[in-house]
């Protein structure tokens, strides 16, 4: 892992000063779709689920 | 009788079906009689679906018979990387933690396919979260080369790449973060296509690195990536880093002509540690082309060496945030005992389900994102990342396509880079940068040394598809 963030550490050589960071390659901003209402069948969702209580998913003991 | 048909491209067999010179029944049984007997051979496979498959290929028959409008995809077979969702189908991602999980949801890319009559014929096998060049990171065990039983097929789409070399399927998706799409196209002798970020949905993908990956085509032929491309491509509104553009119809690109377009051949892709052969295999290709009209010019770029560090750093901050979700609650494995809190039991599940390589990346990931490193490891390369793309940009003002190879050496054995991560890594050095601009690349067979493929790396500018299919499809020609 340590040999890993040394070879990470070759972007030290780089100057970066007034370079703005690409968090994303594309500009698109503020995305609206309509909010419209999938409905999907519960049971196919709770199958899926490890550990269930009647239709709730059961967690682990909180206190 | 007909069982060449399997080998043939995969237009070749859809237009078979469509004009009833075979059913789309009849094909899928061979089909599937070819899975049988190749699967024990080469491991391509996590989940097959052959019970739905078959059942879609008679109602696609009945379509034919009642002379009802086909799709683009009539009857072929598709394999899916398994880690794109598709409804009442496990979906592993290569995963103990997703051992059982089934999405109640298909991705936006497996509805489409199923909109043109395409038939999903199972989920192929993949490094663990995509975390990989090999396929040998699978919880499932690894995938064999089809040209070679000894040696990789390539990552982390090594199933899908090893699915349409041993013509198990006349179609296959991968997913390409860094390279995972045209890796295994070059190492397994198929074609694979990561397009311009943002032109395929990441609807229903299971996120690695969410800013670096695309769903593409792997294929047998240039031909068959444009179509497959052309139909899973276009604007989501379900992803909101779709591009607002429509589909477009990229067989128009197949024009095998490429008189006046000028290639880049960036010295720094043929740099220290690629291997002289896969040199010679390339430079003959872009001599070749040259021969066929177009022209070259030999250019450096000066932040390349600095992609691959850079590209860990984004992809490996991106997976620890991306692989948080799990925690074995609502789906996923979950450890019986009933007696741990909260925290125990979420590091318990995922201290289980999770192989090596996953946890080194998000120990690393979160190290990377962490307050007092964060702008030394992640915003710096960002920024890096800022300078990349501007030379790129650069170069693209007066060239068409860049030339280069996509893997800098040959197929590996089976076990030969696992045990030094680093090693592993530098395997995409040429494949990285396509993710990190965003621009589109293509891999395409340019030759075999004793047996071996070596594939052939185009990239282009951004929305520049059309480029690549028009040199990949003139050189497949000649």
């Amino acid at each position: 892992m340590n040999e890993i963030l040394d070879y990470f550490k070759k972007i030290d050589e780089v100057d970066v000063e007034n370079i703005p960071p690409t968090y994303h390659v594309v500009n698109i901003v503020n995305v609206f779709r309509p909010d419209e209402v999938r409905v999907f069948d519960a049971n196919k969702i709770i199958k899926i689920t490890p550990r269930v209580k009647e239709r709730y998913v059961k967690g682990p003991k909180a206190i | 009788m007909k069982s060449y048909i399997l080998k043939l491209p995969a237009v070749e067999i859809i237009n078979r079906i469509k004009g009833q010179e075979i059913s789309a029944e009849e094909y899928m049984i061979k089909l599937f009689e070819r899975i049988e007997r190749e699967e024990r051979k080469i491991h391509a496979f996590i989940t097959l679906t052959k019970d739905s498959a078959l059942s879609q290929a008679r109602i696609i028959d009945r379509k034919i018979k009642k002379n009802e409008k086909l799709g683009r995809l009539c009857g072929i077979g598709i394999a899916v990387k398994d880690n794109i969702c598709t409804d009442g189908v496990r979906t592993t991602c290569g995963s103990r933690i997703l051992e059982n999980f089934i999405p109640p949801y298909d991705a936006t890319v497996i509805e489409r396919i199923k909109s043109e009559d395409g038939i999903v014929i199972g989920k192929t096998n993949m490094d663990e979260f995509a975390m990989g060049s090999t396929t040998e990171y699978s919880y499932f065990g690894p995938t064999f080369n089809p040209w070679d039983r000894e040696r990789v097929p390539g990552g982390s789409s090594g199933g899908s790449a090893a699915a349409i070399a041993s013509h198990e399927a006349g179609l296959a998706l991968g997913a390409d973060t860094g390279g995972s799409i045209r890796c295994p196209s070059s190492f397994c002798s198929t074609v694979g296509l990561k397009g311009t970020y943002g032109l395929v949905s990441r609807y229903g993908l299971i996120s690695y690195g969410n800013s670096l990956e695309q769903i593409g085509p792997i294929t047998k032929d240039v031909k068959d990536c444009a179509l497959l491309f052309s139909c899973i491509s276009g604007h989501d509104s379900k992803d909101s880093t779709s591009l607002p553009y429509p589909a477009k119809d990229y067989t128009k690109a197949l024009v095998d002509d490429v008189k006046g377009l000028k290639i880049g051949v960036v010295k720094e892709f043929f740099g220290e540690g690629t291997d002289e052969v896969v040199v010679k295999y390339v430079w003959n290709s872009i001599k070749k082309l040259e021969s066929l009209g177009a022209s070259y010019d030999e250019l450096s770029l000066k932040f390349l060496e600095y992609a691959l560090p850079t590209y860990y750093i984004i992809a490996m901050s991106e997976a620890s945030s991306n692989l948080a979700r799990y925690d074995g609650l609502r789906y996923g494995l979950r450890v019986p005992n009933k007696s741990y809190d909260w925290n125990t039991i979420f590091s318990k599940n995922r201290k289980l389900g999770f192989g090596l390589e996953v946890k080194r990346r998000i120990i690393l990931g979160t190290y990377a994102l962490s307050a007092g490193y964060f702008q030394a490891y992640y915003l710096k390369a960002q920024k890096i990342r800022t300078l990349i793309r501007r030379e790129f940009d650069q170069i693209f003002k007066n060239h068409d396509v860049l030339i280069c190879p996509t893997m800098p050496i040959l197929p590996f054995k089976l076990g030969e880079k696992i045990k030094d991560p680093l090693e592993m890594y530098m395997c995409d050095i040429d494949t990285v940068p396509a993710n990190l601009t965003g621009m589109p690349a293509i891999s395409i067979p340019c030759g075999f040394y004793h047996n071996l493929p070596i594939g052939l790396q185009i990239i282009a500018q951004i929305y520049r598809e059309d480029l690549l299919f028009r040199v990949a499809y003139t050189f497949e020609q000649n």
